[in-house]
């Protein structure tokens, strides 16, 4: 399995229930199931949530990872929360670029903006 | 003159890690740009994972072939033999990857439609005769 790490916590916004998802290593075929299922549970678990994806340290996401990624800024969406993403790297700009999912999905170069962006 | 590099390996995931890693190293000798390297990077994965996935029988083998020739292309091979499930003819496969953006992709063909045609010069699908997809995918500089 490539390795990857997956964080959660809770971020202090005034009047929301958000955390941060920190992804570290790359997501492909060998990991992306069972980290997306933390996630998903997550989203079970809160209501009314919001979410930063923190992509950092994350240096490969493949096609399916950028599939639950759009079904969670989806589910997201549905509940009244806010999902952005922040600090991604070139290449994984340029693939969610091409896939067309910077159109949707908020991107910020640094966490601070991201929580800026949360709050509002 | 062109270098050729061939790998089998078996058709499960993990092995992948290391033929992508290999072609990105392909890449980066061949004269493509650091950007165009992590590009060639991610069309190998899609790639090999499409060929597992929908390809292969599990331990069966996925042949990929790289054609290198430095400062002018890189292309990538990839085998599969056809007798995994939901198995894709050629035909087919030239219809997912022909679909206009907007039209509903499984997340498999959002790979393939988006990534790997957006980021390759040419994209070819072909029978094997003894059964599987091959896809030629080429770069050029």
């Amino acid at each position: 399995m490539t390795e990857i790490q997956t964080s959660i916590e809770t971020l202090d916004i005034s009047g929301k229930n958000a955390k941060l998802i920190k992804f570290v290593g790359q997501l492909d075929e060998t990991n992306v199931d069972e980290e997306a299922k933390k996630i998903y549970q997550l989203l079970e678990e809160e209501k009314d949530l919001s979410l930063v994806i923190d992509l950092t340290g994350l240096t490969y996401m493949n096609s399916k990872s950028i599939g639950y990624l759009t079904d969670w800024y989806t589910k997201i969406n549905e509940t009244g929360g806010k999902m952005v993403i922040t600090g991604a790297q070139e290449n994984i700009l340029d693939v969610l670029s091409v896939v067309g999912l910077t159109n949707i999905i908020e991107h910020f170069s640094s966490l601070e903006e991201a929580k800026n962006a949360l709050a509002e | 003159m062109k270098k050729e590099v061939k790998i089998k390996f078996p058709a499960n995931f993990d092995s992948v890690l290391g033929v992508r890693s290999l072609a990105q190293e392909l890449a980066l000798s061949a004269g493509f740009s650091d950007q165009e390297s992590k590009r060639i990077y991610a069309v190998t994965d899609e790639l090999c994972n499409n060929a597992i996935e929908h390809g292969s029988l599990s331990e069966e083998e996925v042949k990929v072939t790289f054609i290198v020739e430095k400062g002018k292309m890189m292309q990538i091979i990839c085998e599969d033999q056809g007798k995994g499930e939901e198995v894709s003819p050629a035909e087919q496969m030239q219809k997912v990857v022909g679909k206009k953006g907007g039209e509903k992709l499984s997340i498999r063909g959002r790979g393939l439609a988006k990534i790997v045609s957006s980021w390759v010069d040419e994209l070819e699908f072909l029978d094997n005769e003894k059964g599987g997809l091959k896809v030629v995918a080429t770069k050029y500089l």
